[in-house]
């Protein structure tokens, strides 16, 4: 008899009905491995709370930046953390996470005005990391922002400020595209200087000038001092003075080195022009070296340019010239000259002061009518000398008509730009002219200069995008603007306006603050 | 069909693939497309959308997995397998794309980037599986049509090598006595009625030798890398040598051995397809488990300092 094939099917089974009871291998791997990955899933639950450094260190999205790396496995060193409770009570404020996760305690170690004070939105420029985005490795600057960080209000300014109106430039997208002019190029200067004779060798006043200085006729006309300060290369002596930047410019790259004698040498003959300072008081110790010193004139034009009262004689008394000092006002200067006038006419010689008080005279002599002059010609020889110094102050210092008397103080330009930062030392590669324009041979005298700064286009010639018609060097906003001291740019980084308010031990530092366990 | 309605294998698996494609380039691309683009921000997790595709991402997560217990409750009906299935691969598929944007097209922490590569692993191992779901039954009904219950055989396996055992056995030996009140009686009545074996000497001796070097190992699946048989060529080469050697009255046993070997070549097909038809839950079954579990973990972790 044939075999039905479904009888074939069922004989194959004989005596294993029960055999879906029994896992088959493939089976018994897929739950072995189910159970595997429930029991890995548990071991870093185990981890999350018996090692809760360690399980912190994997929900951080990256680590944390040097400044901050002692926090890479305390989340509540910085972040707020919220309880069960709060979330349960409104749970809605799961979708504010954004808010939360900002929502940082950064002003324990640190402290700083706002950057934009006037903003309408000030809830976001209060909390630090909208601009400040941590956990993105060790080397991270927490300072260099994306662009987009700050176009997002100077792309459009004034609807974004409390009053609707900026004095700023209302459109800024980009450094290489729209940056506006730099204002200090519109600053009047205060004094008539004229780079373009100092840097003219001799120091002439054109090509027929033949009266050109040389070291030799500085020694004979200023001393011994200014002949060694303005030594020529080659040594010889009737070599026409050439006056660099240096020779007036310096950086504040501190006091030089004791082994650099050169240096050393030229540090003392300015030093010597301050009678008493000391070498720290003239150039303290410094050495980020961004910024070059302001000019002091004792330091840098009065070797060449002593001021002088003119001599002068009274009755029979010749009165010689003597050194006024810089930097007083014309009430302050008459004190100083009439006490110097007055020193020099007391002299026995003064006949105005040659009273016969011998003996046969009277123990109540008449005062001298001479004597009664003596105070006029005081007056009249300081109002002299004071004419005489005022025109001297005046080459150089510009006062307008409505200033009669005083000269102006010039500002401290030290820092041109208020609100972005230069180095001058990452530029140091570069000639002085190639952004400051302006010491060629052509000069106008007794005019101010205009800043001789290049301005924006000159920079944007190395910062901007290749694309764009630059070389491709960083052109970010940050790169030159700095915050929270916008209002006070000078005040810099050591601004006291950036201490915290309860600074902490070291302790309290690395446990993330005073609060924290 | 679980996926358009196409009969064709490749119809359905071009389905499932531009399903896929699309909800992903839809739901994730046009959102990164747009971001590259600046017509809006870049996603971020910690946004209120972020938050919200985050939550509805867990929920699909938690559905998904919703899978498992409803199998062991089957008996309870609750909703139609097919629909079930159905609503568990196109939610799967929709879910690729709410993560993606919810993380911001990013990894983020360690333990987010675990999870999220253990996502991306089970949404590819579903359409994966999916995939070899549409390709290897059609496969298995044309190519082997002696299937049998793919977890037995092995133990079927067993029982045609003893069958073989029997069959040579009743060729190379007397046959015994027969019970005349066996239902085969008649049969074995001409069986007896011969009172010698019907195949002796060195045909016998082959057969035997066949039997125990070839045919058992092959049947109970020792060294069946190695076997002879594992070719339907060779196979037909060597039982058609037999079927020459042994005598005619043996043709009805040699054709039935024939039978088995042929069977368990098609169940070794069958175990290999079954191995690709159902081996790929082993990755995406613990793979989902963990996933879901540090989801939560992830979550809750969110929570607590997001």
């Amino acid at each position: 008899m044939a075999r039905s094939s479904s009888r074939d099917v069922v004989d194959r089974f004989a005596g294993n009905r029960g055999y879906f009871h029994r896992a088959e291998p493939l089976r018994r791997w897929k739950n072995l491995a189910a159970i595997g990955a429930a029991f890995l899933t548990l071991g870093w639950l185990v981890v999350e709370f018996v090692l809760p450094g360690r399980a912190a260190n994997a929900h951080s999205h990256g680590e944390l930046a040097n400044p901050h790396a002692a926090f890479d496995s305390d989340c509540q060193a910085c972040h707020k953390g919220h309880s069960a409770g709060e979330f349960f009570s409104n749970p809605l404020s799961a979708f504010g996470a954004r808010s939360r996760w900002r929502d940082l305690t950064c002003v324990k170690c640190h402290a700083g005005p706002s950057h934009h004070e006037n903003a309408k939105d000030q809830s976001f420029h209060n909390q630090c990391s909208n601009c400040h985005h941590d956990h993105n490795g060790r080397n991270f600057s927490l300072v260099k922002m994306d662009d987009s960080h700050c176009t997002k209000c100077h792309e459009n300014l004034a609807p974004t400020h409390a009053t609707g109106n900026t004095r700023f430039a209302n459109t800024i997208t980009s450094f290489a595209t729209d940056h506006p002019e730099f204002r200090s190029l519109k600053i009047e200067r205060g004094l008539k200087f004229s780079h373009g004779l100092h840097m003219t060798p001799g120091l002439v006043y054109g090509a027929n000038d033949q009266n050109k200085w040389t070291p030799e006729s500085l020694g004979q006309q200023f001393g011994s001092d200014a002949r060694d300060r303005f030594a020529s290369a080659t040594g010889d002596p009737n070599d026409p003075v050439q006056l660099n930047c240096n020779s007036c410019h310096v950086l504040d790259s501190g006091r030089p080195a004791p082994q650099d004698t050169e240096a050393n040498r030229l540090f003392d003959l300015k030093l010597k022009t301050i009678p008493g300072a000391s070498r720290n008081s003239i150039l303290p110790s410094r050495s980020s070296g961004e910024y070059y010193q302001p000019v002091n004139f004792d330091v840098a034009c009065k070797v060449c340019h002593p001021i002088r009262s003119p001599s002068t004689a009274s009755g029979g008394v010749a009165i010689k010239d003597f050194n006024i000092p810089h930097r007083r006002q014309t009430n302050a200067l008459r004190q100083v000259i009439r006490g110097e006038l007055a020193n020099r006419l007391a002299s026995d010689k003064n006949p105005l002061l040659a009273a016969p008080l011998g003996p046969g005279g009277r123990l109540d002599p008449a005062m001298n009518p001479e004597l009664g002059t003596f105070g006029k010609e005081l007056d009249r020889l300081t109002e002299a000398s004071l004419q005489a110094v005022g025109v001297a102050c005046g080459k150089c210092h510009h006062s307008p008509a409505a200033v009669k008397t005083d000269v102006l103080p010039l500002p401290d330009k030290s820092i041109w730009f208020e609100h972005a930062s230069f180095n001058h030392v990452s530029h140091r590669g570069l000639t002085c002219a190639a952004c400051h324009p302006g010491t060629e041979a052509s000069f106008s005298l007794n005019e101010r200069e205009p800043p001789l700064i290049a301005g924006v286009k000159s920079c944007q010639t190395c910062h901007a995008p290749a694309n764009a018609g630059g070389a491709g060097i960083r052109h970010s906003c940050v790169d030159c603007h700095k915050y929270h001291n916008g209002d006070r740019p000078r005040q810099g980084l050591g601004s006291p306006r950036r201490d915290p308010k309860d600074p902490l031990s070291v302790d309290q530092f690395l446990r993330g603050g005073k609060d924290q366990p | 069909m679980l996926l358009g309605k196409s009969r064709s294998v490749r119809g359905r698996i071009a389905a499932i693939l531009a399903a896929a494609t699309a909800i992903a380039a839809i739901g994730a691309g046009v959102p990164w497309l747009g971001a590259k683009l600046r017509l809006w921000g870049w996603p971020e997790p910690s946004s209120w959308y972020g938050v919200l595709l985050g939550l509805v991402g867990g929920a699909i997560v938690l559905f998904e997995m919703a899978l498992w217990p409803r199998k062991w409750l089957r008996r309870l009906r609750l909703v139609p397998t097919k629909v079930w299935m159905r609503l568990h691969i196109w939610f799967g598929l929709i879910c690729l794309p709410v993560i993606l944007v919810h993380a911001g097209f990013g990894l983020g922490g360690l333990l987010s980037a675990f999870t999220l590569i253990l996502f991306l692993l089970v949404t590819a191992s579903g359409i994966w599986g999916l995939v070899i779901q549409q390709m290897l039954p059609e496969k298995l009904l044309a190519e082997v049509p002696g299937e049998t219950v793919a977890s037995q055989i092995e133990f079927v396996a067993d029982v045609h090598a003893a069958e073989a055992m029997r069959l040579v056995d009743s060729l190379t030996t007397a046959p015994p006595e027969y019970d005349a009140f066996d239902p085969r009686a008649a049969q074995l009545q001409k069986v007896a009625a011969r009172g010698e074996p019907l195949v002796t000497g060195n045909p016998a001796l082959e057969l035997m030798r066949f039997r125990d070097t070839v045919l058992v190992p092959f049947l109970r699946g020792d060294g069946k890398r190695k076997s002879p048989l594992r070719t339907r060529t060779e196979s037909q080469r060597r039982f058609t040598l037999l079927r020459d050697t042994l005598p005619e009255s043996a043709a009805v046993v040699v054709r039935r051995l024939e039978e088995l070997a042929d069977l368990r070549r098609q169940w070794e097909f069958q175990s290999r397809l079954n191995l690709w038809l159902h081996g790929w839950l082993i990755l995406h079954l613990p793979l989902s488990i963990a996933m879901t579990g540090f989801m939560v973990i992830h979550a809750v972790r969110a929570l607590k300092y997001w």
